[in-house]
């Protein structure tokens, strides 16, 4: 396991737990995803193996070695990386010192860097003609592009999506996972979140189900438990509104 | 086939430090209907919303509601006419309770206290929001459930018109598909929407009416099917 | 009384010699500004004991050269680190703590420093106007009908010196582009490793160091008294006014431009009537443009 995240708690403030006993494991090389109502504690949980939310008890492994309570800082250095819902690129900076930025715990390697920033920009073709633009400028698709391509610069061993197609249009939704199945099929690791549930089992390997901070169930896509499948079922079903009539008739 | 234009866009331009976001947009809203807007990010769709409840002024161009020209207006007044918003980017009152958010625009409206509170509960039940939440401050719930409540909010104000900028981004999908009823319901009610959403199989479901937008201006305009199967539409915005 | 006035502006090159000693002043408003938004941005804080911290270099100026003899210009060696670790001090003392509570916070705790040290001042230094007073101070410079005197240019000159290598730093060095992404966006900076917090200590001892450079420039062109604080509070105020939080490049803009319309103002109205204008420019500004002269227009949503 690359990451095992055992019982975790965690609440914010001081009495609403968001996380009551969280347990998932993450397996090298496949794309595992976590998926769950609103408020069920996804994104909580990314920001607690991140370093930016501290667990109250339990323990988080990563790569052999316990992290709970460590910086983000010290974090990347390990090999983890988070990108987070929310727009997170320097809008002032251009897209090249956005990438040098993420590829900041190597700075004093400047070959390094500079040989990273090719191979990143190989998988992300549409930012290295938009090199020397502000990055204030990019598209809310290249955005994303580009925060994910400064995820990779310090070529991680795992990396967090949370939401990686947010309010994005469907061309571009399909372009970034697009980008991501090309990124499982350079070997890294990825443990993702998000609401759009048909692309997510596609793409994943592993799915947990998380509800009110408590893993329902999950494991190999595969091979769910029948009432785990039974509820990704349903809420596949959901998405794609079977239950809602269409009025465009009348 | 178009019924009575209850909101109409008038050729408004609307320009940010030199960046045209609406250039010569026109569009005409139906009364009972639900109008799906749709378009790449940056087509201009949030400015036309915000132009349309106020918090924008346009350069040039007007807009009408029941014939009354309201581009002039503040967007109290136009909120007071019966136009509600539902925003993108939440923007709820952090240091109230969640229920508090929930009544706070149909209290303003002077509605009945009693119903405008059990509409609230249900609302909040209906969008898998805990009651046991109901006492928290907002600024406590996570980011998808801050939406949800900010959806309430106008649902529980009962506009006239409703204005929805992406209210299904990040939403789970069980959510997703109560939001889809609720708007159901509303069109069914005489009520008015407009429902700008990147959620395609949603929007094909839920308006009768679809725009498609596109570098401030409404490209092109049709039934749900018709659009889908749009050339344009499928190569600018679509994909294969 | 104003069209004599005018008169006088177009005879002998007064208009010129009015317009440069703007200009030269404007520089050292424009030092003073960057300093105080290098410190907004990095930490969101409003620092409102920039001012003194520009009186503190005054003083350090002022002392090195009353006790050792040294020229103000030399004393800048001594009265950078001097601002660095007064700068560092009131961080770790008074405002890094408080950060964490937030913002208000934070800005009423840089308000107890203005009062700690305006006050200590007055107790150490007396209110007496002081000045530093060299070989160069009456020397001027003559260009046909324009004087310039000496020390202003050189005040001038080294104001811009610094603000220039203030921004190869913050475009041309890691170390630079990393405390602007700090103050776009610390929590994302934090997520590439970017050591976050030593960078905003760095922003503000930067900060203060900036200050401080424009209390000993100040110290060689005029007199001054711990209670002139507020006053450059005020002139980077309206420099922000004008540009908006920016870039170094704008600022010097602002700072050109504010020293411009005083001088015009103090000619036309008398020199009493300096900080009205500065004030009537920054409540004008704030009601036609309140994001700033310069701004990219509206936040826009899309």
């Amino acid at each position: 396991m690359l990451l095992d995240v055992r019982d975790i708690y965690v609440e914010y403030q001081r009495d609403i737990e968001i996380l009551k006993g969280v347990s998932i494991s993450v397996r090298e090389g496949y794309v595992s995803s976590v998926i769950g109502p609103n408020g069920a504690g996804k994104s909580t949980l990314l920001k607690t193996v991140m370093g930016i939310l501290k667990p109250k008890r339990g323990s988080i492994i990563f790569d052999g070695k316990k992290i709970e309570g460590k910086q983000p800082n010290e974090l990347v250095k390990m090999g983890l990386t988070y990108v987070p819902q929310r727009r997170s690129i320097f809008p002032q900076l251009t897209v090249k010192e956005n990438l040098e930025m993420g590829a900041w715990t190597l700075r004093k390697n400047e070959s390094e860097v500079r040989r990273r920033m090719r191979e990143v920009l190989e998988l992300f073709p549409s930012l290295s003609e938009k090199i020397n633009e502000k990055a204030g400028l990019l598209s809310g698709g290249q955005a994303r592009m580009l925060e994910i391509a400064r995820a990779l610069m310090t070529s991680p061993k795992l990396l967090l999506l949370d939401e990686p197609s947010f309010g994005l249009s469907p061309l571009m939704t399909n372009k970034v996972y697009e980008t991501i199945t090309d990124l499982k099929k350079t070997g890294i690791t990825i443990l993702l979140v998000d609401q759009n549930l048909g692309k997510c089992m596609e793409l994943s390997d592993y799915v947990y189900v998380i509800e009110l901070g408590s893993v329902r169930g999950g494991g190999k896509r595969d091979e769910m438990p029948a009432d785990v499948k039974e509820i990704i079922r349903r809420w596949l079903e959901a998405e794609e509104g079977k239950g809602v009539e269409s009025l465009s008739a009348s | 086939m178009r019924g009575t234009p209850l909101l109409s866009v008038e050729n408004v331009v609307k320009t940010f430090g030199g960046v045209k976001a609406l250039d010569g947009c026109s569009l005409t809203i139906e009364k009972g209907v639900c109008t799906g807007i749709i378009g790449p990010n940056g087509s201009g769709k949030t400015t036309l919303l915000n132009v349309i409840n106020g918090f924008h002024k346009p350069d040039s161009g007007r807009v009408y509601l029941n014939g009354r020209r309201i581009d002039k207006l503040p967007p109290s007044t136009i909120c007071r006419l019966g136009v509600g918003r539902v925003f993108q980017v939440t923007k709820l009152f952090n240091g109230m309770t969640v229920l508090e958010n929930v009544m706070v625009e149909a209290v303003w409206m002077k509605k009945n206290l009693n119903a405008v509170r059990e509409r609230a509960l249900e609302l909040l039940r209906d969008f898998g929001i805990p009651l046991s939440l109901k006492d928290e401050l907002a600024g406590r719930l996570s980011g998808g459930q801050q939406k949800l409540v900010d959806l309430a909010r106008a649902l529980v104000a009962d506009p006239e018109i409703l204005l929805l900028d992406e209210p299904l981004a990040g939403v789970h999908a069980a959510i997703k598909e109560k939001i889809m009823k609720t708007v159901n319901e509303l069109v069914r009610e005489g009520k008015t929407v407009v429902f700008v959403s990147h959620d395609i199989p949603s929007i094909m479901k839920v308006a009768q009416d679809v725009v498609f937008m596109s570098a401030g201006k409404v490209l092109v305009r049709g039934r749900p099917d018709e659009i889908r199967s749009h050339e344009e539409v499928i190569t600018a915005y679509l994909g294969v | 009384m104003v069209l004599e006035q005018f008169a006088l502006l177009a005879k002998d090159w007064l208009f010129i010699q009015v317009l440069v000693g703007g200009l030269l002043i404007g520089g050292v408003y424009a030092l003073v500004a960057a300093g105080f938004t290098m410190i907004f941005g990095v930490l969101k804080l409003l620092n409102i004991a920039h001012g003194e911290f520009v009186v503190l270099g005054s003083y350090v100026a002022y002392w090195v050269f009353i006790l050792l003899g040294i020229d103000p210009i030399l004393a800048i060696a001594i009265t950078l680190p001097a601002a660095a670790l007064y700068g560092f001090a009131t961080y770790f003392l008074a405002i890094e703590s408080v950060s964490r509570k937030g913002i208000e916070p934070t800005i009423v705790a840089s308000f107890g420093v203005l009062l700690i040290l305006q006050s200590s001042m007055l107790a150490a230094f007396t209110g007496d106007p002081r000045s530093i007073v060299t070989e160069f101070t009456g020397e001027s410079l003559v260009f046909g009908p324009i004087i310039m005197p000496l020390t202003k240019l050189l005040a001038f000159t080294l104001a811009v010196a610094a603000l220039l290598v203030l921004s190869l730093f913050l475009n041309k060095t890691q170390i630079g582009k990393a405390l602007r992404a700090v103050s776009q966006d610390a929590e994302a900076s934090m997520l590439m490793g970017i050591p976050a917090r030593a960078l905003q200590r760095l922003g503000f001892v930067i900060g203060s160091m900036l200050a401080g450079l424009t209390g000993n420039v100040i110290a060689m062109v005029s007199s001054f008294t711990p209670t002139l604080g507020p006053e450059f509070l005020l002139k980077s105020f309206v420099i922000l006014a004008i540009v908006g939080i920016g870039n170094v490049r704008e600022v010097i803009i602002g700072g050109l431009l504010l020293g411009t319309v005083e001088a015009f103002g103090s000619f036309f109205l008398g020199a009493g009537m300096r900080n009205v204008v500065a004030y009537g420019l920054l409540i004008i500004l704030l009601l036609i443009k309140p994001t700033g002269l310069f701004s990219k227009a509206e936040e826009r949503e899309v």
